[in-house]
């Protein structure tokens, strides 16, 4: 024994990231498709999240254009209501909420100018009732159960003066019930609480006065029309240039933002509705009917929308040109049926998922919910396929420690290589999930979810998808990883 | 019953890997079963030392302490004067990495790695300069025959070109001692015997120390000295000169 010879022993090197990288590199190529388990779990759960989030975006994007569409095919209307219907309160804090979170300087203007107030005493009276319409959402959203707590059955404003008379119990009963996010938190309800009384009277003031106007405004209108019997509407589409430019500035006198360009594109859209009702009215008379019947042979399921898809036909343009309508009128109706046509039905179609007037866009709970259950799911799937494929090469990983590999070197590679999985799993999901939805997109809203494109919003969701994606190889790797890093070298001269 | 005298055996070598009143205990289930029972061995310089013994003789688990693969129960086990039992995780790899070269029965090769990247994998583990590791690479695979097919995987091979590789690989960082779990023991008769011969040239010509386990008896004619292990210690030991007449008389019956 006096013949020992003593070596320096050091603690084996830590390999840089790069070396790793560039070994893990070396056998990904061949090893990606081995664990084909593993990549299939990322590329469905990356090809949901990639579906998932650009469909929200589609929806979205698509959502808003076709909104500020339809809103622009009824400006006239919507004016037109403004300036001569009396107002309920809830309507002018539903107006005056808009004109306030949309900073909407003209429409604040014109409150000010009909009901005589000074613009900023307006947009504070705007912000309160911005205030109110958010408290007034967030009690008529309260689950039915602690609805009874707090404020037993009523709804709208009867529950905010119910908890307003007790505030303190109020309070007391919401203070347990963490998961009611209140907005601005409890001290911006106490403070909104503190307000509501003078805000009331302020509020009623102002609509008072509002509606006052509206009287003024009835009875120009009522003197515009003289002896014309029928809708006022009517009445401006007989009328001539002449007397609308003067009803225009007799509304404008009494303070509405009505210019005459605003009475020209209500003119039009007036006449158009008009014939368009025309057109309606005959293609619903029973005569027709039958005729129609009998050329298309068609039953009588058909909306009065499909018969004007049917104007391309020669037989239906002559039925109506029969019926006293020029050539002109029927390229206009048919126009306006096939924009307003799709526009209702995507309107119909988007409310279900998307609310139009928000304005954030953004996923919904629901999706939220989901995307979570699916990443938890995943991670199980891909935890266990990775634990599955380390069982099948603990030779190698226990052949690589006999070669002088730390147990830090052998999770690292294990990590990178679920990464490199994670993202060359992700890209293919990323396209899947990026083609599934462009197809169901355009399904569902044809043109115009190409007119309403985004091209950086894709490029987001792609991003936030394949990121996602690697990250939840990465994760889901810890523990395989692991268990591999701590496997004995010794497992290395087993033979099966 | 040949006798193995160790004090004229010892002299003028030098010890290498010492082994002292080693056990070592599993459990299976609440059963204890003593793997080895209190061996005590020295290995000197330069040597090529075989050790056989039938399945479940504890040769393997023997095999495993002196690579520094496992720790024993009881008994110490010093390599080169180190103490196993003094080191860390991170001091076992280095020591596997540069004193140690492995040699398995599977070969054990990276499927997905060349010839050449298997054998420079080691130098990789111990930060050789790529190019120095490429130039190392390639002289061990002339050594062994092999360096015209460098670029190959270990699925384009035979077995005894992989056994090769193998080797190759285990000699990467110049180790002291070069480790043989049953080299041969996936290969045809004839494959063994050259793998025997470029152990023993490797041994003769360049002085690693070669540690062998093996039921194969071809190994005889080339060790210098072997050992039997049965039931978890050293049966007998028996040097060169006594080997030949152990395997005309006794040793094949054993042991086949």
């Amino acid at each position: 024994m006096s013949k020992y010879r003593e070596i320096d022993v050091k603690k084996q090197r830590n390999m840089t990231w790069g070396e790793t990288f560039h070994l893990c590199i070396r056998g990904v190529k061949h090893r990606l498709l081995r664990s084909v388990l593993t990549l299939a779990v990322v590329v469905l759960a990356v090809a949901f999240f990639m579906f998932l989030l650009s469909e929200s975006m589609i929806v979205q994007t698509t959502g808003k254009g076709v909104a500020s569409e339809i809103s622009e095919n009824r400006v006239g209307q919507v004016t037109f209501t403004r300036m001569l219907e009396q107002a309920t309160e809830l309507i002018t804090v539903r107006r005056l909420a808009t004109a306030s979170i949309l900073n909407d300087e003209k429409a604040l203007k014109e409150f000010a100018t009909v009901t005589e107030m000074d613009v900023a005493a307006v947009s504070a009276l705007a912000k309160k009732a911005y205030d109110e319409r958010t408290y007034l959402d967030w009690f008529d959203n309260i689950p039915s159960g602690r609805r009874l707590v707090l404020v037993h059955k009523n709804f709208g404003r009867d529950a905010i003066e119910f908890a307003l008379e007790d505030r303190t119990r109020f309070f007391e009963d919401l203070a347990p019930m963490i998961d009611l996010r209140v907005p601005g938190k409890k001290e911006g309800l106490a403070k909104f609480f503190e307000g509501y009384k003078p805000y009331r009277s302020e509020l009623t003031a102002f609509n008072n006065k509002w509606n006052e106007k509206i009287v003024v405004a009835r009875e120009k209108m009522q003197a515009a029309k003289g002896d014309f019997q029928g809708t006022d509407e009517a009445w401006i589409i007989q009328a001539t240039e002449e007397q609308r430019i003067a009803l225009q500035k007799d509304f404008a006198a009494v303070g509405f933002a009505f210019t005459a360009d605003d009475m020209k594109v209500m003119y039009e859209q007036f006449a158009e509705a008009a014939l368009y009702d025309r057109m309606f009215a005959v293609l619903s008379s029973q005569e027709l009917r039958e005729i129609w019947a009998k050329e298309f042979r068609e039953t009588q399921r058909s909306s009065a929308e499909d018969k004007f898809k049917q104007f391309s036909d020669k037989r239906a343009i002559k039925l109506m040109t029969e019926r006293g309508f020029t050539e002109a009128e029927l390229q206009q109706i048919q126009a306006r049926t096939k924009k307003l046509g799709t526009l209702t039905t995507l309107e119909r179609k988007l409310s279900g998922v998307v609310s139009l007037d928000n304005t954030k866009g953004g996923l919904s709970g629901r999706q939220i919910f989901l995307l979570s259950i699916s990443f938890v799911v995943c991670m199980v799937g891909i935890t266990n396929a990775m634990l599955m494929s380390i069982t099948e090469r603990f030779r190698e990983i226990a052949t690589m420690k006999c070669l002088g590999a730390t147990d830090r070197y052998i999770l690292l590679q294990f990590m990178m290589e679920a990464g490199l999985q994670g993202f060359f799993g992700g890209i293919l999901g990323v396209v899947i999930g990026f083609v599934i939805s462009i197809l169901r997109g355009s399904i569902s809203y044809g043109s115009y979810m190409w007119t309403y494109w985004s091209t950086s919003g894709m490029l987001l969701c792609a991003f936030a998808s394949l990121l996602a994606g690697v990250a939840l190889a990465i994760l889901a790797s810890v523990h395989p990883s692991w268990s591999a890093s701590r496997m004995a070298p010794m497992e290395a001269m087993r033979v099966e | 019953m040949t006798t193995f005298n160790e004090e004229e055996y010892a002299k003028n070598r030098e010890v290498l890997v010492s082994v002292h009143g080693i056990h070592r205990v599993f459990m299976r289930g609440d059963e204890e079963v003593h793997a080895l029972n209190g061996i005590s061995l020295d290995i000197y310089r330069g040597e090529y030392i075989c050790v056989m013994g039938p399945s479940g003789s504890g040769k393997s688990t023997f095999f495993n302490m002196v690579g520094g693969l496992d720790s024993p129960t009881s008994g110490r086990v010093f390599i080169d004067g180190v103490d196993m039992a003094q080191l860390n995780a991170e001091e076992l790899a280095f020591l596997r990495c540069r004193k140690i070269g492995y040699v398995f029965q599977t070969f054990n090769l990276n499927t997905v790695m060349t010839a050449l990247e298997n054998v420079t994998l080691p130098m990789v583990f111990a930060g050789v300069h790529a190019d120095e590791a490429r130039a190392r690479g390639m002289a061990l695979l002339e050594k062994v025959g092999l360096g015209e097919r460098w670029n190959h995987r270990p699925k384009e091979m035979s077995g005894g070109q992989m056994q090769r590789v193998a080797i190759a690989r285990s000699l990467a960082n110049n180790p002291s001692i070069l480790l043989c779990d049953e080299p041969t023991g996936n290969l045809d008769l004839k494959t063994g015997v050259e793998i025997h011969q470029l152990l023993c040239d490797l041994n003769k010509k360049d002085g690693v120390t070669v540690i062998c386990a093996t039921h194969d008896h071809n190994m005889l004619s080339v060790c210098d000295r072997m050992v039997w292990i049965s039931d978890g210690q050293i049966e007998r030991m028996a040097d060169r000169a006594n080997v030949t007449i152990e395997k005309a008389s006794l040793g094949t019956e054993d042991y086949e």
